[in-house]
């Protein structure tokens, strides 16, 4: 007998080389473990993915809005006093306090108003917001003087653009027939490839008396500005005694105005995309609840074919504890190849790896450990005598 | 000097169907250097007295003494583990393991180093006549006579002062019976040890140097 | 044997069978939330249209741009190596293009609604002129006039003028639809002739009024300005209200060239059909200050076919002061376009020559104006204006995909032609039906001093030989906001009071109508959804690029959702099926490890390989068939529980799938369970060493 004794002896390192020795058993631990690994991550990473998608939807949605009258018609034809379109715009909290912040509510305002004008001879004056206002600049190319930009058709500048074929200096005269209006407007840039006959000036230009007065224009369309907002901006749209939901039974009273929120198939989608993500969300823990329960019983079912075994390490004078301690450490290194070839797996096959998804795997090969581990528990505590006698 | 003895020894055990009384007061002694046979008929209590012995479990009622302490006060695992070695019938080796590490396993479990523990049950199993070259096998690749000589270089190797042998020879042919029963009684007789064999064959049992016949639970007689 | 070995060791079986009921229940609830996600993401196609419009159907030619090559097929190559392709090409690359799901056909027809009034431009908004309402339908009309005078016109100067002008005083309205305003009476109209309503058999001049002399007239009369350029006539000094209000009556040959229609097809058409006339009247609509609001309108040709059909015989230029080369008549069962008459036009309706006016023109006029064109189409929101915002739901809801394959009677009408009528969601509103009968148009639409391009379809008057005599209800099941324009430069435009009804509700209007693949309105290309790219990449590499103007409702967005989607669809059906294979991997390991040493002893007993095969089998089919249905039944009532907190209706456990699932499982299960048991029961009895 010798008296040299190591810490931990060979034996934990020999059941580690026997595991190579069964590979049937092994193989199929292992896949067990990498198989709840890679549930416990693959779910959690699609539950991760899937919201990340739907806000990456949110984001790219722009939702529409048409003004219309309060009756949902007319989408053309509004006679819409300007002053609307600095309520949507957030220029008039003065006159109510519910419309401070409306800029934060919508965006992307799109509203013109054409004039004819009496000179320039054959030229209409157009007021607008954005160029993307007008759908006759659509793939016209605006050059802008130095120090100008499309900012400035925003505020109440005596500026305008004109088409380039226009034979015009630094100024233009314009002078409107209705409403009476002459103006000297600095020319800030020019437009080709749009139309010819088009001088395009900012929508809240004051009139050739300094003063800016109400006009009317046809159509006005606008955009929610934040579509993950869509509720709080429609509310904040709809809380202004000027905006209403459209409703053919409305009556109009030359207040307020209908707005049309294009977000239908939005929300329909989005419902169903919301439903899909809860799905995935409520499957993720029960999935992983029976991932656990088939781990536990492939880990409880393949070790009880070793009863006998154990009873001869019984026999042997191993104690309990180091049975168990044995069968755990076994179970633990196939728990450990099978979850770094499910971790493997789900990182080839694109899925995120994260806390919660590393807790959720944890999770399964701890039932897993716990199944083979509740096996040894009672193969080392039962009556070695009776273990002994099985011929099993 | 017995250095173990049973004494008034009953052990009844409860199966689904009926309570077994398996040993129903048995006094005996063990002496080290001596190989002592128990006999029976089966079912007589032969096996059960053996496991006792080996402390796999405690008597109901009376006690297994080792060196005059109980075995019910003893850490039993810890006790089997320096002191006694069982050889079963159907060998009980580890099937994954080879004959070298099945014999070397005693050690291992004593925490050698795996060296020494290998150089020492490597000797063991020459000394029951296992060829080097049989070292690397797994135990069914080997005989019947092979295995169990493995199960004895294990016994040996854990250097017990104790061994116990439930019908070693029962599945074995009478030459490869013969063998086995003349290692027991060598290490009984040149290296010291306490053997204790339960067996049913009388011709083996008349090889040992003493006999105890039990029947019915109870010790019928020494031949 | 095995079966006492399962009754014996009861809790090592329960434990087999449990592991395999989880395993079951783990895949059952895997291939169902794939099969659930396969639902939703469908579900979710659905609410998407993704569709292409032909655009571009005129070749971009102009005096400073003229192609360089013409193909066979009628496609056109300009200098700069732009390719023009023309319908026909187009036509022919739809049929094998990528990511084609279907052409939506779509029959438009127009209804008689016996409880409901027709819709006009005035009726809508009697200050405004709108265009999307206006339908020749609507405009026709019979009038008492008396002619006043008739001038030579003084600037004559080509065959096709006309060759006099005719002053008229307005007496009475006759039959005309309410909508527009009435003219005053005595208000004077000028009233132009086309020069074939103005020759005699040989070809001359001769007036078909006299001075002083009143007649019933029928034509189309608007009151509004319908041409724009016309608009502007030069008051005379002296006489600025009768230029300012006239009666406009000519001839258009370019109408019947445009719309192609042929009298001579059906016979009787023609009653119905206004002859190569128009009544247009010049009434400027006037704001609450008085000031003009006409300055929105636009070119709107009436749908004019001719009754004076020309005849077969030439004229030589020689024949005839005027130089005309063709004469004109009327067929003989022809409606009069004006009947002369005296004293008053209400006794002249009751004599013999005004009874035709009474019972047969008159009412047909009143159909007309109680009528409504009705679009039969598989899919609303693949319509254009739709997919463009600019029609859009205001109440109720779209039609249903089953209600559309159903071909149910319900029907969207547009918010003012609900509002006009009084009609709400859930109403009823009765049809009867005629056959398709339209014509397209195309013409300039001003706007300022911009000219665009526009191209249109309008339904022709209802008439008694179109008549299918059949009548519907059909239930209001949303509102529609009406589009801004019913025509647009690549002719999808439909009217603002346009019924849109499912094409299955009316197979006989379909059966009826003839295939047209030249109409953009009713030729709608269905996608699939995302795959834009594909389609347009295809017609261009194939000469047909820029040919197609695309919308997809935002799909293009949701894109990476759905992608995610599937991919979770996918990775559950993949865990179901993985989880299964090592589950029942594990169950048969198990299994087999506890009946082998037994089927040994019974093999030694002398038991065959073929029964101890079957005993292995008939005790764990059973162990089986327990594990796999429990599990199918936790896995369905499992999924059933997070379906039910979901509450998305797309999302529900498939219990007949379920079925099919566990059936699967089982049958898998029992197969790979007698192959091994077969092995096991075949193994070797003899006991050999394995060197």
């Amino acid at each position: 007998m010798g008296e040299k004794k190591g810490v931990l002896g060979y034996l934990p390192l020999l059941s580690l080389r026997v595991l190579l020795r069964r590979p049937g058993a092994s193989l199929l631990l292992a896949a067990v473990a990498a198989l709840g690994v890679y549930a416990g991550c693959g779910l959690h990473s699609l539950v991760i993915q899937q919201q990340r998608a739907i806000e990456e939807t949110i984001q790219n949605t722009v939702i529409h809005c048409t003004v219309t009258d309060v009756r949902g018609m007319n989408a053309d034809n509004l006679n819409l006093l300007s002053p609307y379109v600095e309520m949507l715009l957030g220029r008039k909290a003065d006159r109510d306090p519910s419309l401070a912040d409306m800029d934060q509510a919508v965006a992307n305002v799109k509203a013109k108003a054409d004039w004819e004008l009496a000179r320039p001879f054959g030229f209409t004056l157009c007021r607008l917001l954005t160029l993307a206002s007008d759908d006759r600049l659509d793939g016209a190319q605006v050059t802008f003087e130095p120090g100008w930009s499309e900012e400035n058709l925003l505020w109440d500048e005596m500026v305008c653009l004109v088409p380039e074929g226009m034979d015009a200096g630094e100024y233009v005269e314009v002078m409107m027939t209705q409403p009476e209006m002459h103006a000297s407007l600095r020319v800030v840039g020019r437009i080709s490839g749009g139309p010819e006959d088009v001088i395009y000036c900012p929508f809240f230009m004051p009139n050739g008396d300094g003063m800016s007065h109400a006009f009317t224009i046809r159509s006005c369309t606008f955009d929610i500005r934040d579509t993950a907002r869509l509720e709080e901006c429609k509310e904040k749209l709809f809380s202004t005694p000027f905006f209403a939901v459209p409703s053919v039974n409305a009556t109009p009273d030359g207040f307020a105005v209908g707005v049309l929120v294009h977000d239908e198939v939005y929300l329909n989608s989005l419902e169903e995309l919301r439903s899909n993500l809860d799905m995935l969300g409520l499957l993720q823990p029960l999935l992983l609840i029976l991932m656990g329960g088939i781990s536990f019983f492939a880990g409880y079912l393949v070790n009880r074919r070793r009863k006998r075994e154990f009873a001869v390490m019984r026999c042997l004078g191993m104690r309990r504890r180091a049975i168990f301690g044995q069968v755990l450490g076994e179970q633990l290194a196939l728990g450990l190849a099978g979850g770094a070839l499910g971790l493997c797996a789900a990182l080839v096959t694109g899925m995120e790896i994260r806390s919660g998804g590393l807790a959720f795997s944890g999770a399964v090969v701890g039932m897993f450990l716990l199944g083979a581990a509740v096996c040894a528990a009672i193969a080392a505590s039962g009556s070695v005598m009776k273990l002994m006698k099985t011929e099993e | 000097m017995a250095i173990l003895t049973a004494d008034h020894v009953e052990y009844t055990y409860q199966t689904k169907y009926q309570t077994v009384y398996a040993l129903r007061g048995v006094d005996c002694a063990f002496e080290t250097g001596q190989m002592t046979a128990i006999v029976g008929t089966s079912g007589s209590g032969k096996t059960t007295l053996l496991s006792l012995l080996a402390g796999l479990d405690v008597p109901t009622v009376g006690s297994i003494n080792f060196r005059g302490q109980s075995t019910a006060e003893l850490d039993r695992d810890a006790w089997r583990l320096e002191n006694v070695s069982v050889i079963y019938q159907n060998f009980n080796l580890f099937a994954h393991l080879t004959a070298l590490e099945n014999a070397a396993y005693p050690l291992y479990l004593q925490k050698r180093p795996k060296k020494q523990a290998e150089e020492e049950a490597a000797a063991q199993l020459a000394a029951v006549g296992i060829r080097p070259d049989q070292f690397g096998r797994y135990p069914r690749m080997l005989s019947g006579g092979e295995q169990q000589r493995v199960a004895i270089a294990r016994a040996l190797a854990a250097g017990s002062g104790l061994i116990l042998a439930d019908e070693p020879t029962g599945n074995l042919d009478e030459e490869n019976s013969r063998n086995i029963f003349a290692i027991l009684r060598d290490l009984a007789h040149e290296r010291e040890r306490c053997v204790v064999v339960v067996t049913h064959d009388m011709a083996l049992a008349e090889q040992t140097d003493r006999v105890l016949r039990i029947q019915d639970g109870r010790i019928a007689g020494e031949i | 044997m095995f079966h006492k070995q399962n009754a014996r060791q009861p809790l090592a079986a329960a434990l087999l069978a449990l592991l395999l009921a989880l395993t079951s229940a783990f895949s059952c609830i895997g291939l169902s939330g794939w099969a659930s996600f396969r639902r939703q993401l469908a579900a979710l196609d659905a609410q998407y249209t993704t569709v292409a419009y032909s655009m571009n159907n005129r070749s971009p030619i102009a005096y400073n741009y003229m192609p360089v090559e013409e193909y066979e097929d009628g496609s056109q190559l300009f200098l700069d190596g732009v390719i023009w392709a023309s319908p026909e090409r187009v036509e022919r690359l739809v049929k094998n293009a990528p990511g084609v799901l279907r052409r939506d056909a779509n029959v438009l027809t127009a209804a008689h609604t016996p409880n409901q009034k027709g819709m006009s431009s005035g009726a809508a908004d009697p200050l405004t002129y709108a265009a999307v309402y206006d339908e020749g339908r609507y405009a026709q009309t019979v009038a008492a006039m008396r002619c006043l005078e008739v001038v030579e016109n003084p600037n004559f100067n080509w065959a096709w003028q006309e060759y006099y002008f005719f002053w008229f005083e307005w007496i009475d309205p006759v039959c005309r639809i309410d909508a527009y305003d009435l003219p005053e009476h005595s208000t004077i109209f000028m009233v132009k002739c086309n020069q074939r309503m103005c020759v005699d058999e040989e070809g001359n001049p001769r007036p078909p009024f006299e001075e002083g002399k009143t007649y019933l007239m029928r034509g189309n009369f608007v009151d509004f300005d319908s041409e724009y350029w016309m608009r502007r006539v030069e008051a005379t000094e002296d006489e600025p209200e009768h230029m300012e209000n006239y009666w406009y009556r000519h001839t258009q040959d370019y109408v019947a060239s445009l719309t192609g229609m042929d009298p001579n097809q059906d016979p009787a058409s023609h009653r119905n059909d206004f002859p190569w006339q128009e009544f247009d009247m010049f009434l400027p609509l006037r704001g609450e200050d008085g000031a003009s609001l006409s300055q929105d309108s636009i070119s709107h040709p009436y749908p004019l076919t001719a009754n004076f059909y020309l005849d077969a015989t030439e004229l030589s230029e020689e024949n005839n002061s005027l130089g005309l080369t063709w004469a004109a008549s009327v067929p003989e069962d022809s409606w009069p376009l004006f009947t002369e008459y005296e004293g008053d036009w209400r006794d002249f309706l009751d004599t013999e020559e005004g009874r035709v006016w009474r019972d047969e023109i008159i009412p047909n006029c009143e159909l007309n104006h109680n009528s409504v064109p009705v679009l039969f189409t598989d899919n609303v929101q693949s319509l254009s204006q739709f997919c463009q915002e600019e029609s859009a739901l205001l109440e109720g809801r779209f039609i249903t995909q089953e209600e559309y394959d159903r071909g149910d009677a319900v029907c969207m009408v547009s918010a003012d032609y609900a509002l006009y009528n009084g009609l709400q969601v859930g109403d009823t509103l009765t049809l009867e039906l005629y056959k398709p009968a339209y014509a397209t148009s195309s013409g300039y639409f001003q706007m300022m001093a911009t000219y665009t391009y526009f191209y249109y379809t309008y339904c022709m008057p209802l008439a008694e030989s179109n008549r299918l005599n059949i009548t519907k209800d059909y239930t209001i099941v949303g509102l529609y906001t009406a589009p801004v324009r019913p025509m647009d430069p690549d002719g999808h435009g439909f009217r603002g009071d346009t019924v849109l009804a499912p094409k299955a509700s009316a197979p006989e209007v379909v059966n009826a109508a003839e295939e047209d693949n030249v109409t953009p309105l009713l030729n709608t290309l269905v996608l699939k959804n995302g795959s834009i790219e594909e389609f347009e990449t295809y017609m261009a590499e194939n000469g047909a690029a820029n040919r197609f103007r695309y919308y997809d409702y935002g799909y293009s967005e949701m894109k990476e959702s759905v992608e995610a989607m599937e991919d979770s669809a996918l990775r559950l059906a993949l865990l179901g099926g993985a989880a299964f294979l090592i589950g029942a991997a594990v169950f048969l390991l198990a299994s087999f490890a506890r009946m082998s040493p037994s089927a040994r002893g019974l093999r030694l007993l002398g038991a065959s390989p073929r029964k101890v095969t079957g005993e292995m089998l008939s005790a764990l089919l059973p162990l089986m068939a327990a594990g796999v249905l429990a599990g199918g039944i936790l896995g369905g009532l499992l999924y059933g529980k997070v379906c039910e907190a979901v509450l998305s209706q797309t999302l529900a456990p498939d219990w007949p799938g379920l079925a099919v699932c566990a059936a699967l499982q089982l049958a898998a299960l029992g197969a790979v369970a007698a192959v091994w048991a077969a092995l096991t029961a075949r193994r070797g009895l003899m006991r050999r060493k394995q060197e």
